[in-house]
Order: C-alpha cells, then sequence, then structure tokens
C-alpha cells in the first residue's frame, strides 16, 4: 500500500527529535494563544513566523501547523470555563460547555472536547493522507485556465462563506487584489502604485498586513469595550466521562468530523465556519434530554470535533494547489514562500519528506495535545484569569518587532500602523476582512494566470468557459454565488451566522 | 442615516476604487489590449469594479435599517498608532530597549485600567526580554540601548 510506505516516510521526518521538539513547542503555543482570549490565530503566526525564518522548511512548518491546531484545543478551554471564545472558532463551544462547567461538570466537558478534537484530527489526518495525492495529479493538468477559475471560485468562496453582506465581501475581495497590485508588474517591470517608495517594489509584505488588519486591528477593537469579565475558574475535578457520556458524544463526534472535513476544503472555510454548522446541524439531529443550551455534551463534542477536522483538512488545498482556503492557510503559504518553496502540486512529488513529515506531525502534535491538555487543564485554567490590559501591550511589542525583523526597516513598521487603523475602521463597518487577506496572496498568481491565459487565447474570453475544467470551476463559482443571492438561502445563511 | 456601517464601508469602496482608477490614469499605467495586457489593465478594472461595489453599496444603504456606529475608540486609536510610529522612528536612533518602552507606555495608556505601577514594570519587563530574545538570542542587527550600553 502506497499510503503506508508514505506515512511512514512522514512519521521518520516527523519524529526526528528536533521536530518533534519543534511539534511540541507549536503545539504548547498554539494552546496557550488558544486559551488567551483576544489573539486569534492569524495574529499569532504572523506575531510568531519571523522566529521561524531561521529554522529548517519543515519544521518551521510543523511548528506553524502545531499553532493552528493547537489553538482549536485551547479555545475550548477558554469557551468552556469562563463563558468567552478564548478564539473564534470556539464560539458555539461556549453555548452548552459553560453550561456543563456551572453544573459542575467542567472537567467532563473538557475531556469531551479534547476527546473528541483528538477523535477528528486522527480521522481528518486520514483524511487528508488519502485525498491529497489524487487531489495534486489533477492539479498537475492545471493550466493558467485552470489556475485562474480555481482562484475565482476560491474567492466567491471566501464571500458566500464569510459572515456578513455579500457585497461588502465583494468590495473586500476587490480591495484585496487591489492592493495585490502594488509593486513591480511581473511582465513589464513597471512599478504601479509605489509612490516612489523604494520599500514598495516587492509590494506590501504579507505579514505586514496581515499583522496590521488582524493583530494592531483586534487589539484596537478590544479595547472599545473594556468590561471586565467574570471568571469562573473553579477548581477543575471529575475529568473522566461516564460510559453514558461516552455513548452520546459518539454520534455528534463523528457527524462533526464528517462536516469539518468537507468544509475544511471548500474555500473560506476552515474551522471557524466547521464549528457553526456542526453545531446546528446538532441541534437538529440530536434529542439531548436537558436541551440544547442547558449543558448538552452533543453540543460540545460536535463543535470541536468539526473546528480540529476543518483546520486540518484545509491544509489539503494549500498543499497540493497552493490555494488557500482561509487566511491562516494564507499565512503557510506565506511562511513556505519564504522558505523558498513554491507550494503547489510539484511538492508532493519533489519533497515528499516534506508533505508526508507535515501530515504525520498532524496526528503526532495531536496526540501531545490530548496528553497535555488533560492534567495541564489546570494550569491553562490559570492563564486565562491574565488581564488583558497587561496583555494587549506585549502583542503591540512582539507585533513591531516582528514586522521590523522582517527586514530590518522602519518603513515596514509604519505599515503596520497604517493597517492597523485600517483593520480597526474595517472592524467599526462590519467589513470581514478574511476575503481581503486571501484576495490579496492570490492576486499576483491571479493577475498572471490572467494574462497568460488571454495570451495563450489570443485574448478570448470565452475560452475559460470552453476548457472543460476551468468552465466547470466557473460554472460552480457562480452557482454559488446565485444560491447565496437567492432571497429564501440568504435569510437562512443571515440566520445562520446569528446563531 | 438609516445604515451608517453600510453607507461608509461604501463610500470607503467607493474611494478607493476612484483612487486606483485615477492614479493608473494619470501616472500612465499602459491598458494594453486583451491579448496583450499592460499593467494598467488590471488595476484600473479592478478599481472601476471596486467603485461600482462602493456606489451600490452606499446607494442601498440610504434604503435600509441597519445599526449604528457606535462610539468609536479614539483614544485607544491614536495611542496605539502613534505607539507604533514612535517605535519604528525611534528604533534605529536609540535602539530597541526605550523604543519599547515608549511603545508600552503610550498603548498602556489606552486601557481604562492603567496604573503607573503596573505600566512601568511591564515596559521594563518587555524592553529586557525582547533585547535578551531578539539581539542576544537571535542576534538581529539593532542597538539595544546605546546611550546607557553602548551596543
Amino acid at each position: 500500500m502506497d499510503i503506508v510506505a508514505n506515512l511512514l516516510i512522514g512519521f521518520g521526518t516527523a519524529l526526528s527529535p528536533a521536530n518533534l521538539l519543534y511539534c511540541f513547542v507549536g503545539v504548547v503555543l498554539g494552546t496557550l494563544i488558544g486559551v488567551l482570549p483576544g489573539i486569534g490565530p492569524v495574529s499569532a503566526i504572523a506575531m510568531l513566523l519571523p522566529a521561524t525564518y531561521a529554522l529548517p522548511p519543515v519544521a518551521s512548518l510543523i511548528m506553524l501547523a502545531g499553532i493552528y491546531y493547537g489553538a482549536q484545543y485551547g479555545g475550548s478551554t477558554t469557551a468552556i470555563l469562563i463563558n468567552l471564545p478564548g478564539e473564534s472558532a470556539s464560539v458555539v463551544t461556549t453555548l452548552d460547555g459553560h453550561q456543563m462547567a456551572r453544573k459542575g461538570r467542567a472537567g467532563v466537558a473538557l475531556a469531551t472536547a479534547a476527546l473528541a478534537s483528538f477523535f477528528a484530527g486522527t480521522i481528518s489526518t486520514l483524511i487528508l493522507a488519502l485525498f491529497a495525492p489524487p487531489l495534486a495529479l489533477l492539479a498537475l493538468k492545471f493550466n493558467s485556465h485552470e489556475y485562474f477559475a480555481l482562484m475565482v471560485l476560491g474567492l466567491v468562496g471566501s464571500i458566500v462563506l464569510a459572515s456578513g453582506s455579500l457585497l461588502k465581501g465583494l468590495g473586500m475581495v476587490l480591495l484585496g487584489l487591489l492592493l495585490g497590485c502594488v509593486g513591480t508588474d511581473v511582465e513589464t517591470a513597471r512599478e504601479r502604485f509605489t509612490f516612489g517608495i523604494p520599500e514598495l517594489s516587492d509590494g506590501f509584505g504579507f505579514v505586514i498586513l496581515a499583522m496590521g488588519i488582524f493583530g494592531l486591528g483586534e487589539v484596537i477593537k478590544n479595547l472599545e469595550d473594556q468590561t471586565s469579565k467574570d471568571v469562573v475558574a473553579k477548581k477543575i475535578s471529575g475529568l473522566m466521562p461516564t460510559r453514558e457520556d461516552f455513548r452520546r458524544m459518539l454520534g455528534p463526534s463523528l457527524r462533526g468530523t464528517a462536516l469539518g472535513s468537507v468544509l475544511g476544503v471548500l474555500p473560506g472555510g476552515g474551522a471557524v465556519l466547521a464549528s457553526f454548522a456542526a453545531y446546528s446541524l446538532e441541534s437538529r439531529i440530536s434529542r439531548p434530554p436537558e436541551g440544547f443550551g442547558n449543558g448538552a455534551i452533543e453540543g460540545v463534542a460536535a463543535p470541536e470535533a468539526a473546528n480540529n477536522a476543518g483546520a486540518q483538512t484545509s491544509f489539503i488545498p494549500m498543499l497540493t494547489l497552493g490555494i488557500p482556503s482561509n487566511p491562516v492557510m494564507a499565512l503557510m503559504i506565506g511562511a513556505m514562500l519564504i522558505q523558498g518553496m513554491q507550494p503547489g502540486p510539484l511538492i508532493l512529488q519533489q519533497q515528499p519528506g516534506l508533505f508526508w513529515g507535515i501530515v504525520a506531525s498532524m496526528w503526532i502534535g495531536n496526540v501531545m495535545l490530548l496528553v497535555l491538555n488533560l492534567p495541564l487543564v489546570g494550569m491553562w485554567a490559570r492563564m486565562i484569569t491574565a488581564p488583558y490590559h497587561l496583555l494587549y501591550p506585549a502583542i503591540l511589542v512582539f507585533s513591531a518587532i516582528g514586522v521590523f525583523t522582517i527586514a530590518g526597516k522602519e518603513v515596514d513598521v509604519y505599515f503596520l500602523a497604517l493597517f492597523g487603523v485600517l483593520g480597526y475602521v474595517f472592524a467599526k463597518l462590519e467589513c470581514e476582512p478574511a476575503p481581503l487577506l486571501l484576495a490579496f496572496i492570490l492576486g499576483p498568481m491571479m493577475e498572471e494566470n490572467f494574462r497568460r491565459a488571454m495570451q495563450l487565447s489570443q485574448g478570448d474570453p470565452t475560452s475559460f468557459l470552453t476548457r472543460p475544467i476551468s468552465g466547470a470551476l466557473l460554472a460552480i463559482a457562480a452557482v454559488g454565488l446565485l444560491v447565496a443571492l437567492a432571497p429564501s438561502i440568504r435569510a437562512k445563511r443571515e440566520e445562520a451566522f446569528d446563531e | 442615516m438609516k445604515n451608517p456601517k453600510d453607507l461608509w464601508a461604501g463610500l470607503l469602496f467607493l474611494g478607493f476604487g476612484l483612487a486606483a482608477i485615477a492614479i493608473s490614469s494619470v501616472s500612465g499605467y499602459e491598458v494594453g489590449s486583451a491579448r496583450h495586457m499592460g499593467p494598467g489593465y488590471f488595476p484600473i478594472w479592478l478599481g472601476g469594479s471596486l467603485a461600482l461595489v462602493g456606489l451600490v453599496l452606499a446607494g442601498k444603504s440610504l434604503a435600509t435599517e441597519g445599526p449604528p456606529l457606535g462610539q468609536w475608540a479614539l483614544k485607544p486609536l491614536v495611542l496605539i498608532t502613534l505607539g507604533t510610529l514612535l517605535f519604528a522612528g525611534t528604533v534605529n536612533v536609540v535602539g530597541l530597549a526605550p523604543a519599547i518602552v515608549v511603545l508600552v507606555l503610550l498603548s498602556s495608556l489606552a486601557s481604562t485600567h492603567f496604573k503607573l505601577q503596573w505600566a512601568i514594570p511591564l515596559a521594563l519587563g518587555l524592553a529586557v526580554a525582547s533585547v535578551l530574545i531578539f539581539i542576544k538570542g537571535l542576534g538581529i542587527a539593532v542597538p539595544a540601548m546605546p546611550l546607557l550600553l553602548g551596543y
């Protein structure tokens, strides 16, 4: 069996002492970030990115991946103990998880979250191992037309699946594409929108944009409302779920894993959407005796399984097509580019050790998280009580140093401040920044492929529709957009995001 | 104003779109043809589409109801932006440690929980930690505090 041989290569890479260490550092940092409310995985990864420049490529990706799925574990701890999502993928876990904690079942809720996450992590790692190779083979047949169509689909997906108004999503995508135009035009070497600033001839740095909009913007937004939160970090006892609990969490975990795996692959999907969808699906299927919202174990298991599964499978399009499905994956692509690797279908053939090493390390990381989280949960619970007014100056310091160390240029930090203001304005106007970030990273690739495709087809735009794969991808994008625009679905969509 | 969030978002998009078109035309980015696109082709199309989206969004906002904009967090916005800008302006001149102290003290002022006896140790702690991690540990080429430390 191919997959066994491949996984053996992967475990060979991932089990080296250095890589185990980086995986461990990654999941610990991820858990910490997930636990602390107010720092999301995007700004955290952006902040820690400079620290990975010196690492070998495999190690840096293993560590960054660990931060991402570690944050899913940590986020649930905060959600359950203090009714605040540690990060956005655990928003729904607050509903039933915190109720369980109030009924004295905090330990069981935490264990359920960890076990469901681990279960989902194991299955979705297998899915990644099974589906990535055929997808990469298919992607090798792709030409400029298909790549352009795929990116259009990705951006449409990010608009449809993002919360808020479709029109605003579209505007954010267009703005992101425009920001991506800043810099030197690849074909004509003509500088665009650089205003004579030499540092802009390579365009805005992705990390700067991400850290400004997500990091600084988030901090300013958080300082808007400074009412203190009540912390109910009681002593946690009774971690072990009963046999009845196990029986009740099995179905929801399975359904959550399935739903999360599918939604993670979709462009614009990932952990956040997966957790919401799994909770609303579960609330239609299950009939817990206490009802949802009153501490039903199903309401913890399903979204926690889904967000972890979604976090893992969102690596599939990133590693096989080079196309990010969410901002975290866009940052991963940024990290790979900095390491001199071009993410895409060739990675699997040229660097099987890297690809399978990351896959294997994900499973190892999940084991570490399970082992780490259950016994250490008391320590994480204490971390939650770290007051935000001491935390955010540290976030600012690390953001500023992180951006400064990318190239040792003050200009980059000025841009960071600029994007921080922009990020806060977006937050005030309820403009979801994720589509902008995706468009920004896809923009240059999209323009290049579009121009090449048009050259190849003698300036005939219908060639995008007549080529089978690109035609099909664009048709899916069109259907997606039309469906989202249909009034009945629109009402449902708004309802779904309100829940 | 019934839907200020949409109105301002629309105007923001409109402004960015028009600016893109204006800069492209003033700087003379060639548009080219569909077969051979010049550097101006993509930005002008994007700018035009963005302006259109902004116009529609702003127009629709006049007819729909929406939540109010709410208070702007002006103090945090100004202090954090100013702190970051000052950090950038001073880091290569006075060194990393003083630049961090300035950033931390300024940004701490934005919190309603601000207390000097908390902010000063925090600023000093972060400055020392950063010098140890980034300059001593990772070897980043930036002065720590030339005035006092000599490096």
